[in-house]
């Protein structure tokens, strides 16, 4: 038997034990009883406080404690556990983004041997999550322990503000399962940038490609940002900040430059020196609705992004190297290409960090034994009411004894 | 009111015949001091001057040419009172088993075995007051004893040694039911006054077995409020003994001054120490 709110239960057996020790314990004001041969008694026999350690009324301390051991358990609605049966993994397979649904469903059925909850409704798996703990607690009431197998392409949009709270209510480890990420979502874009006409991204971009009338302009400014570049912001387009030297609102410039040889965006990882000139400003906190869109190969954020208005601005945290042909690599371009996307685009992409992937999987057994709420409700309310009725019995019972004593 | 029934039926065939001749007008059925002219032979005595002829046993007078007269014994009745202490001290413990329901029970069945005997039976009871039921032999005597028992309670009005005084002046055969504690010396001293002027005394000691194997705990006198006393497991030992040694002194005073002492415990049968009351006597039989 468990029960359903075990700390009554706890609270009932610590008041009946508390019964008891008052009872032991009490020391009872010498009410003197008559006894007409009390002359017989030595006087220098008068004693004092007289600590009774025998309990002096066995029936009514059995009752006040029964009374009170009774109400915590049925206030703890007690459950009588069904029998074990074999453990269920449950799959939740995630078809809401623009991914391969042929090898979701293929991983999704050698995952587990539950059922697969297919998710299409949105690109969180909050809802998705939510779902599978309510049919774990359904199996769980039937006497399964359950698992829980996630097949997803883990990008950011997989994660919202609610999914590590609906995942803590897992008490087990969640098996990730991976799937290929789906292509960056690149509508054609125009990039604009402010600067010099040497500026070596001229180059680069116009082997990226940046056809001319495309729905979206991106502006790069490689100067200080003004509040033109704000109201181009607001007004819907993407605002680059990509200093040619020194930091942003929020980079810092760094007192000496390092080298870092790799860049992460998009799930695409640059592997190339590159000068580290800026680094996160101390003071800059990234809960304030700015998203990290590349982060250098030790995990350190290299560019960021932030909502202004109806558009974005973006702050890259490293320069665009002068020497070399790095910048007409494919590789680089590839980079360009992303940190130019338009607003929103780079969001939805972008493959869930190795800490957040942690975190969506926890820690713990495979396998775990959820508390069922809704099972055998019913049988729980008779039981529970049984020892209601119980203890109000008991309740009167100590009255009437207490009573004609 | 009581029920005296069970009692009355166990005592119905006791006999509670006098210790001694006693002294008495009235026919009844105890040996009077006195020599009567009945059928049965006693002894002889000589002729004096005023004898009744017809008393003479002329048989004798042909073989000894002497004039005896023939005496055989008389019998009287045997008036009997039974005291009842109702001091505070006899109503514990408090509820059907006091040492009060236990002295009522012994007066209705004393009083019932002399009654039966023919003898007046009567009681007096010293409670809040004190109430007096002279011996009578008429029917009804028991019932009406034991409704007066019934309607006292007890109290500290009355003087056990004023009731005892009373019965000593009514009766020649009187029973103390007492528990001896509002003093013992003197109540003794008035019975052996009366066994001295001829008559016969019984003192009845009522003890509770509360009182005999108290809990422990604080305890106080009724009849002395204002002493509160603590009785611990030590303590009873010393208690018990006190307590026994005084029995056993009572017992000595009493037997001493001729007066059958019997103790009385509220957890016995109240028509077993009746029977043992009429047969301290000397002459009780079953018929």
């Amino acid at each position: 038997m468990t029960f359903l709110f075990p700390w009554f239960a706890v609270a009932g057996v610590a008041a009946a034990l508390a019964v008891v020790a008052a009872h032991l314990i009490t020391e009872r004001a010498r009410q003197p009883r008559t006894l007409p041969t009390a002359r017989f008694v030595t006087p220098a026999r008068v004693s004092s406080a007289m600590v009774e350690r025998r309990p002096r009324d066995l029936l009514l301390m059995t009752l006040r404690s029964l009374v009170l051991l009774a109400a915590g358990l049925a206030l703890a609605r007690p459950v009588f556990a069904p029998p074990a049966r074999e453990p269920v993994r449950l799959v939740i397979a995630d078809f809401a983004g623009a991914h391969d649904s042929a090898e979701v469903r293929d991983s999704a059925v050698a995952a587990g041997n539950g059922r697969v909850i297919e998710w299409r409704a949105s690109r969180s798996l909050t809802g998705a999550l939510l779902t599978a703990y309510t049919e774990a607690q359904e199996l769980a009431a039937r006497g399964h322990e359950v698992g829980l197998s996630v097949v997803s392409p883990f990008t950011a949009a997989s994660v919202d503000s609610a999914t590590l709270a609906v995942r803590a209510l897992w008490p087990s480890r969640i098996a990730l399962v991976p799937v290929a990420a789906p292509p960056p979502d690149r509508r054609a874009t125009s990039v604009v940038i402010r600067g010099a006409s040497d500026d070596v991204l001229l180059a680069s971009l116009s082997l990226a490609g940046s056809p001319p009338g495309a729905p979206d302009t991106v502006w790069i400014s490689r100067d200080a940002i003004d509040p033109a570049d704000a109201a181009l912001a607001a007004r819907g387009h993407a605002v680059v900040h990509w200093p040619r030297a020194g930091g942003t609102e929020l980079f810092d410039r760094a007192p000496t430059a390092d080298t870092s040889y790799g860049i992460a965006v998009e799930g695409y990882t640059l592997v190339a020196p590159l000068e580290r000139s800026a680094h996160l400003a101390s003071d800059h906190d990234t809960a304030t609705g700015v998203r990290v869109i590349a982060r250098w190969v030790d995990g350190e954020p290299a560019a960021l992004e932030r909502n202004v208005g109806a558009g974005c601005m973006r702050e890259i945290g490293f320069a665009a190297p002068e020497d070399g042909d790095l910048p007409l690599s494919s590789g680089f371009l590839r980079v360009l290409r992303s940190l130019t996307a338009p607003c929103g685009a780079m969001r939805r992409d972008t493959a869930l960090t190795t800490r957040e992937r942690a975190a969506l999987a926890g820690s713990g057994a495979e396998f775990a034994s959820l508390r069922p709420v809704r099972a055998g409700i019913s049988g729980v309310a008779v039981l529970s009411q049984a020892l209601l009725v119980l203890a109000l019995a008991l309740l009167a019972g100590e009255m009437v004894v207490r009573r004609f004593r | 009111m009581s029920d005296y029934g069970p009692l009355l039926e166990e005592v119905r065939r006791l006999r509670w015949r006098a210790g001694r001749p006693v002294t008495g007008a009235l026919p009844g059925a105890h040996q009077s001091r006195r020599r009567g002219a009945s059928a049965e032979f006693a002894e002889y005595r000589p002729y004096r001057q005023g004898d009744p002829l017809s008393r003479v046993d002329w048989k004798l007078f042909a073989r000894t040419d002497r004039a005896y007269l023939r005496l055989s014994p008389d019998r009287t009745v045997l008036p009997t009172m039974i005291v009842v202490d109702a001091s505070p001290s006899m109503d514990f413990p408090a509820g059907p088993g006091s040492k009060l329901e236990r002295a009522r029970q012994l007066a209705v069945g004393l009083v019932a075995v002399a009654h039966s005997e023919g003898d007046p039976a009567g009681a007096v009871i010293a409670g809040g007051r004190i109430a007096v039921f002279r011996p009578r032999t008429r029917g009804g005597v028991v019932g009406e004893v034991a409704q007066m028992l019934d309607h006292t309670s007890a109290g500290a009005g009355g003087s056990l040694t004023e009731a005892l005084g009373i019965a000593m002046r009514s009766s020649q055969r009187l029973v103390l039911v007492t528990d001896l504690l509002s003093g013992d010396e003197q109540l003794i001293a008035l019975l052996r006054a009366h066994v001295v002027r001829g008559g016969e005394a019984y003192l009845v000691h009522v003890v509770s077995t509360e009182e005999l194997e108290p809990p422990p705990g604080a305890v106080l006198d009724p009849e002395r409020p204002e002493e509160v006393r603590v009785l611990d497991d030590r303590g009873r030992t010393a208690y018990t003994r006190a307590f026994a040694d005084w029995r056993e002194q009572v017992a000595a005073r009493s037997r001493a001054a001729g007066v059958p002492y019997l103790l009385s415990i509220t957890g016995d049968s109240p028509a077993a120490d009746v029977r043992k009351i009429v047969v301290s006597g000397g002459m009780a039989a079953h018929r």
